[in-house]
């Protein structure tokens, strides 16, 4: 007789949720005249947001990249972008949640002075640029 | 679950670009990722979803005025200096994306 597959849940006996929307922040490193930022500070920042709606979330430093700003006559900016993701239950993505990390990520791009910061969820890039929220 | 206009509304975000990877998941796919938005954000800010195309729109040239005059003093306050053409984009995408058709 075949064993019954086990539920990794039970056999670990995990209590919290399983979230299946990846969502992903990524936070720069310098600002829009490439000068540094205070990353960690807003890593932090970011990782509390996405914490405290979604229960969770980690940071992942990366290499490096670039960011082409096009007001400024194509001038690239290299980049050394902290990546922070957490997995979000479905119930738990709500306007009120975004709502929520959109006010983190507006006070960043405003005091950080970025181009535009960018979101992925569930494999769509979210590009934001009015940075007016509280 | 929410829809993408309606994550795209609580963000406020001005673009939404469908990004076409297999796997997202891991640090590969994480890298992976970086490496696809790295490329997005080297491109111009008008493409939207992805599929961006161009149309010619007729305005009377009191109302192109005032929309260059808008986008000069960048509405909202956005750091982002806008054209005339960024910002009539921008009204229509948003008009369109609400819209209960």
């Amino acid at each position: 007789m075949m064993p019954l597959p086990a539920d990794p849940q039970d056999v670990f006996r995990s209590t919290l949720p399983v979230g299946s929307s990846l969502v992903v922040v990524f936070v720069p490193s310098k600002n829009r005249d490439g000068m540094p930022i205070e990353q960690d500070r807003w890593v932090d920042e970011v990782l509390q947001t996405l914490g405290r709606q979604f229960r969770g979330a980690t940071a992942y430093p990366r290499g490096r990249g670039v960011w082409r700003d096009d007001s400024r006559g194509g001038e690239l900016l290299m980049e050394e972008p902290v990546i922070v993701f957490t997995y979000a239950a479905s119930a738990d993505l709500t306007k009120a949640a975004l709502t929520a990390l959109y006010a983190t990520l507006s006070r960043m791009g405003r005091d950080t002075n970025q181009g535009e910061i960018g979101v992925v969820i569930d494999a769509r890039y979210y590009g934001i640029t009015d940075y007016t929220g509280a | 679950m929410l829809r993408p206009d309606e994550i795209q509304q609580a963000l406020h975000a001005s673009r939404v670009v469908d990004l076409e990877m297999a796997d997202l998941h891991g640090p590969l796919g994480l890298e992976h990722l970086a490496a696809v938005v790295k490329d997005l954000q080297t491109q111009p800010q008008s493409s939207v979803n992805g599929r961006s195309e161009a149309i010619t729109i007729t305005l009377r040239s009191g109302t192109r005025q005032k929309l260059e005059r808008m986008a000069t003093t960048q509405v909202g306050g956005s750091s982002n200096h806008l054209t005339a053409a960024d910002l009539a984009a921008a009204i229509v995408e948003r008009f369109v994306t609400s819209a209960a058709v």
